[in-house]
């Protein structure tokens, strides 16, 4: 058992530290992204304060009404009802393939608000899962899945006294047992969450890597399996003009009977200007772990009921219950905030397990050859920038968002630049100074950003957040607030920490 | 004490056990899952599915072990008997 120890040792701390720069920012990102949608939200301030109507019923009619008169001609209509979540009803539509654009529809008075071109929570969730980098990027964050239960696997492997140590925290004794208590308490504490994550992270995108099972039955086409899972009653094109819309109500109500009164949050028209257009309403997906949306289909010109599918096979429905658990749409505000508290959890362990290292081996490698003296110093200085760096890029994104003229062209690629330049200036700047003043300037430089936000919104976006509040739309606000929060234990940390 | 021996051999041995690891894991891993895809009696879409959701538990261990093995040759032997096995069983089982 001691020899397993050792051996799964070094595989922990080495493999564990070649990872973490690249670990951190997927961990990060994604405990931003569990919040995407409201991160989109609070990026554009032009459209917040719609208000949605009373019923679903008139926010499906006031949105349709605008789709026929601004965008007949397109290939799809993309119809989100106002939720408890994101209170505002949002058309989308592609302008051209693959470019989706998008308007808040004031219900009421049926004008349309335009925001701010940006990639907004998108920005923080391509990230997660693909570092902006396209089939590359999904390999390498799947590198980091595996690494990361690789290394939580060893990591209990190698804790000798796991049970007795589970409450175990030393902050004021020596800092490598501080750093190493701190490091195994968000380790040991959340290991399930830990282990639940990286697993299910791994399965989400299974079709890239481990195509295996799907190349004998499907020849690798992820659509023809999809196609198998999820019932379609899409009509082929008619290629001859759309007559009347029906009604629309008649085919919401039975579309309520069928997926559940008050249940519908989407709603797609496939091909809203050929003879054979089709309405697809879609069951909310927030009370089920399985990550699947019942759905009833309609012909768009007589409101004939085309199919429904409520019921999904068990092996697809535990499939999407692990992608389920990974992206929680289920229990509400709650969830999220378990998932965020839980995410930040996993930042620290691989944080401190970071900073466990330099701190450990600092007089070790102080005496050695210039070799790994030099690894040494890069090491510490890609800790600083990849842990402290990427959140000061992070609120310098939301600086970009409010700073950048909302008329201005491509200013979402511009915010998205913003990010990557701050961070890469952080990696320049903690190669430039001693360790731990990189550590403080950057870790106060964040604080302070997150600390400002809320006058930067007050004063750029203040009409907004005032009219927000007044339709009852507290997202835009609890932003704000909880970036503050966020800038308090930032200051917090820089101002304690000994690094 | 496998452990020890390991400290002191040489960056091939160590380059051979991540090698193993990640390397020969991934192959022993679509071996297995192509394996697995073809032997459970179910329709296709559901064996992918299943196979999707437990592949991965076969790679973690695939990793481990070879930081565990006595030196940077042994490290590769489970890798490679998962993968020899997992190719044999898919191809048996697809050729049906």
């Amino acid at each position: 058992m001691k020899a397993l120890r050792i051996a799964m040792t070094d595989l922990h701390t080495w493999g564990g530290l070649l990872i973490s720069w690249l670990l951190f920012a997927v961990l990060w990102t994604g405990t931003v992204a569990v919040f995407e949608r409201e991160v989109s939200h609070w990026m554009q301030p032009e459209r917040q304060f719609a208000r949605p109507a009373a019923s679903q019923m008139e926010n499906a009619e006031a949105a349709l009404r605008y789709l026929r008169q601004e965008r007949p001609k397109a290939p799809v209509w993309r119809i989100e009802l106002p939720s408890q979540r994101i209170p505002s009803l949002v058309v989308s539509w592609p302008e051209r393939p693959g470019e989706w654009q998008s308007r808040v529809i004031d219900a009421r008075t049926g004008t349309a608000l335009m925001g701010r071109d940006t990639e907004g929570g998108d920005h923080f969730a391509d990230f997660h899962k693909n570092l902006h980098a396209g089939t590359v990027g999904i390999w390498l964050v799947a590198l980091t899945g595996l690494m990361m239960l690789a290394a939580s696997v060893s990591g209990v492997i190698i804790h000798k006294k796991i049970f007795k140590d589970f409450f175990t925290f030393r902050p004021r004794g020596n800092s490598q047992r501080s750093w190493l208590d701190g490091h195994n308490v968000s380790g040991v504490l959340l290991l399930p969450f830990h282990l639940m994550i990286a697993y299910t992270g791994l399965a989400c995108y299974f079709a890239y890597y481990m195509p295996a099972a799907l190349n004998t039955h499907f020849d690798g086409n992820a659509d023809a399996l999809r196609a198998q899972a999820v019932q379609s009653y899409r009509l082929p094109p008619a290629k001859a003009p759309a007559p009347a819309f029906a009604p629309i109500e008649p085919m919401f109500r039975h579309a309520e009977r069928i997926l559940g009164e008050g249940r519908i949050q989407l709603m797609l028209v496939n091909q809203p200007a050929d003879a054979n257009a089709s309405v697809q309403f879609f069951r909310d997906v927030d009370d089920r772990v399985a990550y699947v949306a019942d759905h009833a289909n309609f012909r768009a010109d007589n409101g004939a009921l085309l199919g429904s599918q409520t019921s999904w096979n068990g092996y697809v429905a535990g499939y999407r219950a692990l992608v389920g658990l990974h992206v929680a749409p289920f229990g509400g505000n709650v969830v999220r905030w378990l998932y965020l508290l839980a995410g930040i959890g996993g930042c620290v362990m691989v944080a401190s397990g970071l900073v466990l290292f330099t701190v450990k081996r600092r007089p070790r490698y102080a005496k050695a050859g210039p070799a790994m003296a030099a690894f040494y110093a890069v090491a510490e200085r890609l800790n600083v920038a990849s842990v402290a760096g990427l959140l000061l890029a992070s609120a310098a994104f939301l600086y970009a968002n409010r700073l950048l003229p909302a008329e201005l062209d491509g200013r979402a690629t511009l915010e998205i630049g913003v990010f990557f330049a701050t961070w890469l200036a952080t990696l320049l700047h903690a190669l430039a100074r001693p360790v731990p003043a990189a550590w403080r300037e950057q870790l106060y430089g964040a604080a302070f950003l997150c600390l400002a936000l809320p006058l930067v919104d007050a004063v750029t976006a203040g009409d907004a957040l005032r009219l927000s509040l007044a339709a009852g739309d507290r997202v835009p606000l609890g932003f704000d607030l909880t970036v503050g929060v966020i800038g308090v234990a930032l200051a917090t940390i820089a101002r304690k920490v000994r690094l | 004490m496998a452990g020890k021996t390991a400290r002191r051999q040489g960056a091939a041995h160590v380059t051979s056990r991540i090698a193993a690891a990640l390397g020969g894991g991934y192959a022993a891993t679509y071996a297995g899952t192509g394996a697995l895809g073809v032997l459970v009696p179910l329709q296709p879409a559901e064996a992918v599915y299943l196979a999707a959701s437990l592949c991965f538990l076969l790679y973690v261990p695939l990793v481990l072990y070879p930081f565990a093995a006595r030196d940077g040759v042994r490290a590769w032997g489970p890798a490679v008997v998962v993968t020899v096995a997992g190719a044999l069983l898919w191809w048996m089982g697809a050729a049906r």
